[in-house]
This record gives C-alpha cells, sequence and structure tokens, in this order.
C-alpha cells in the first residue's frame, strides 16, 4: 500500500514539473527520470526498511580504521 | 546561466542563521566544560582564516560560483572530480540537519508521529525555496534574521535571574587540552561548515566586499552561539549540558518569571526552525548547484525535486536512533569534515591563485 501511495505521489509530482517536459531538453529529462528513480527506489527500500549502504557506518569505521581504535562507539 | 547575486546585507544574515542552524539546540564543544565560552571564541577566531579563503577565490573569480571555479582552476576531469566530492558533503550535511530536525521534532514535541512526516513537509519547503533561487532565500534571511536577533536578546534578558556564574569557576580547572578539544569541536560544528555557503553563494553586489561579508558574518555567528551556549551552561550546568540532547530546550524551559512568564522553550523551537530552515536550503542549494555542475547543465532548479526526496531518504536512515546522530556529531563529524573544511578550500586556494597568476601573463 505504501509503496503504491509512494509511486502515485511520485507520478503526481513528475506531472507537477511539466515545464520541463515543454523545454524539450532530452538529456535534461533523462537526467531528471534518472534522479527520480534513484529517489524512488531509496524510498522503497526506506519503507521496507532493507538494509542498504549506510554512509555514516562506512564513515565511523574508516574513522575508527585510521584512528587504531577497534571500538565500535557506542553501538 | 543568470548570475544570483546578493546584497551585503542580506549574505550576513544567511550566514548568522547558517551558523546558528542546528548548533542552536545541540550540546555543541562540551569537552571544554565550564570554559566553553573560550572554546567558542577560539574557534570563531579559527573560522576567520579558513573563510578569508573563500573570499580571496570570489575576489579572484568574480563571476563565477564556486563549482565553476573549481573547474575552472583544476580543468574539467580532475576539478569535476572535486566538484562530486563537495557535492556529496554539502548533500550528507543537508541529510544530517533534516535528521536533527526530524528527531528534535519528535523528542520534544510529538512523540507518536512518525520522523518522516515533519521532514517531508519541512524539506517541502526548502525545496520550494532552491527553486526560487538563491535571491528569495537571501530576503528570507534577512526578514527572519531580526526575528532571531530580537529571540537571543529577549531569552538573555528573561534568563538574567536564573544564571549561576559559578559553573564557570575555576577557570582552566583540567587545564588547556579540554580546551582544545572543545575548539575544535565548535570549529568543525557549526564554523566550518559555512565551506557550504561558499558554494551556495553565486556572486555579491557590485559594491559588496566578500571579506566583509564572510568576517562580519563569522563574528556575528561566534556572538549568536557565545550567547546561546553560555547562556545553557549558566543555568543548567556543565554535567547536563553535556549529557542532554537538547541542552537549550532544556535550559529554557526552567525559565519561570513570578508563574507568569513560563514554558519559553516554544522560543527555542522557532529559532531551531528558522535556522535550520536555511541550513538545509542552502545545503540543497549547494548540491543542486554541483549536480548541476558535474553533469554540464546550465540551470539547477531541474534536479532540486529529486535531490530533494533522496536527501528525505537519506536522513531516514543515516542513523539507527538519537544517540547515534548525537555521537555522529560529536565524535566524528569534527575528523570527517576536516579535509572537506579546511585541507581542500586551501588547495583550491594554491590552485587559484596560480591560475589566476598564470592567467595574468597570458
Amino acid at each position: 500500500m505504501q509503496v503504491v501511495l509512494l509511486t502515485t505521489t511520485l507520478i503526481l509530482i513528475v506531472i507537477a514539473e511539466i515545464k520541463l517536459w515543454h523545454q524539450k531538453d532530452t538529456p535534461k529529462i533523462i537526467f531528471y527520470c534518472i534522479l527520480m528513480l534513484c529517489a524512488y527506489g531509496l524510498s522503497v527500500l526506506q519503507m521496507t526498511e532493507t538494509t542498504i549502504f549506510n554512509p555514516s557506518v562506512l564513515i565511523e569505521t574508516i574513522i575508527s580504521a585510521l584512528q587504531n581504535d577497534n571500538s565500535e562507539g557506542l553501538r | 546561466m543568470k548570475l544570483e547575486v546578493l546584497s551585503e546585507q542580506q549574505a550576513i544574515s544567511l550566514m548568522v542563521l547558517f551558523i546558528s542552524g542546528s548548533a542552536v539546540v545541540l550540546s555543541i564543544g562540551g569537552q571544554a566544560g565550564g570554559d566553553i565560552w573560550l572554546a567558542v571564541i577560539l574557534s570563531g577566531l579559527l573560522a576567520l582564516p579558513i573563510v578569508t579563503v573563500y573570499a580571496r577565490l570570489h575576489s579572484l573569480y568574480p563571476h563565477y560560483d564556486a563549482f565553476q571555479i573549481i573547474i575552472v582552476i583544476f580543468g574539467n576531469t580532475f576539478g569535476r572530480l572535486i566538484c562530486l566530492v563537495y557535492t556529496w558533503f554539502a548533500f550528507h550535511l543537508g541529510a544530517l540537519v533534516l535528521r536533527n530536525f526530524g528527531e528534535f521534532i519528535i523528542t520534544v514535541g510529538l512523540e507518536e508521529t512518525p520522523q518522516l512526516f515533519p521532514v517531508t513537509l519541512f524539506a517541502l519547503l526548502c525545496l520550494w525555496i532552491v527553486k526560487e533561487g538563491i535571491e528569495v532565500l537571501g530576503r528570507w534571511s534577512n526578514f527572519f534574521f531580526r526575528f532571531a536577533i530580537i529571540i537571543v536578546l529577549i531569552t538573555t534578558a528573561l534568563a538574567l535571574p536564573e544564571l549561576n556564574m559559578d559553573h564557570f569557576r575555576p577557570f582552566l580547572f583540567n587545564g588547556i587540552m579540554p580546551v582544545l578539544q572543545g575548539t575544535a569541536n565548535v570549529f568543525a560544528f557549526p564554523f566550518a561548515q559555512t565551506i557550504v555557503l561558499w558554494l551556495a553563494f553565486s556572486g555579491f553586489q557590485k559594491r559588496s566586499s566578500p571579506y566583509r561579508i564572510y568576517w562580519l558574518g563569522i563574528l556575528m555567528g561566534t556572538l549568536v552561539i557565545l550567547i546561546i551556549t553560555t547562556l545553557v551552561v549558566a543555568i543548567i550546568g556543565v554535567e547536563i549540558y553535556k549529557h542532554s540532547y537538547f541542552p537549550a530546550y532544556i535550559a529554557i524551559a526552567r525559565l519561570n518569571i513570578a508563574d507568569f512568564v513560563q514554558r519559553l522553550e516554544i522560543i527555542v523551537a522557532i529559532m531551531f526552525i528558522i535556522s535550520s530552515f536555511v541550513k538545509v536550503s542552502t545545503c540543497l542549494l549547494a548540491t543542486c548547484k554541483g549536480v548541476a555542475a558535474i553533469t554540464n547543465f546550465h540551470d539547477y532548479r531541474f534536479t532540486v525535486t529529486p535531490i530533494t526526496l533522496l536527501m528525505i531518504s537519506t536522513s531516514y536512515f543515516l542513523f539507527d536512533d538519537i544517540m547515534q546522530m548525537l555521537f555522529w556529531a560529536q565524535d566524528i563529524w569534527p575528523i570527517y569534515a576536516f579535509p572537506f573544511q579546511v585541507i581542500l578550500p586551501i588547495i583550491v586556494l594554491i590552485g587559484g591563485e596560480y591560475r589566476a597568476k598564470s592567467l595574468k601573463k597570458q
């Protein structure tokens, strides 16, 4: 249900940005669609609570390794 | 592409509100203990040479924005790579501030509301103002800057009877090291984050001096942060300041004047919402400009909607809980942000000076 809602919202947003389509600038439209698909994919992963790449954890691990510290912070 | 310019007053207002950002409510520089005021002053002074680097780059290349400057200096490939690094930094900072906002709302107010709901509404407003451009953001900041100053002054005046200056004594009790740690912490968050402002600014009006804008912005920002942190520590003491999630909110909630003036913590919430709106919008603007520069598009506006949605999703899965968020802000951020905030700007300045000299010779 949540995913259906999200899809509908995103389609509405794309329609709302109709000005973009009037410009007939193909590279711009393609890039816009790619970004929108990324946003959609990320939102679906977030809604389904799928564990994916987390930049905070990665950065934390790298910094801990650089500091030669094996502790995992608060976690 | 039309260069959007700001007046001196608008740029300074934007800078002060950006610096205030989440630093208004989160605990910063707690390591310095009772000498936190010294840590804030030192970090403000430390930020001056860094912002001078941005001002120098603006005056060397007055008709370009930051991403164009980087591409002009380092060429197409390496320049775009640096742009990519800075775009990530602005995007990540925006997501972090959005998360701070979400945690603040669900911790102090709407406990049962899903965090995504206030964050999405807030981000949609940021989307709107970024689509309107930096000139509108500048005018908005200039207007709300007055409210922010009035809020700080009123809060200070009302808090006077509650202040306990013993919290600051004895001076340098634990030596200079904790003060230096606190200085590094406050320097990284929020002062050196002004790099994102450099990325977002396109240019200034003809008579404006970038040096005056950056210096005055940092000095006024330091004053605001100094007043807020000193006030909070003087009311609740160092230990509660260090160990609470939102110390300013707790401190101002304690104010009670003759049982008549009370529940003033809403003032802190208003101040936080105003300043974090400016901060998220600036980060979003810088990210969109970065994406447009990397992909060689002349207009950044069409990327704002998808990038805002990406930022909302990223802010959601950055941290498991508020404890991890605060640990990150205090212990990880200063180390992670150092290359973006200090090393890269100095490299860009060296490259910029060299490039400007070689262009003059030609």
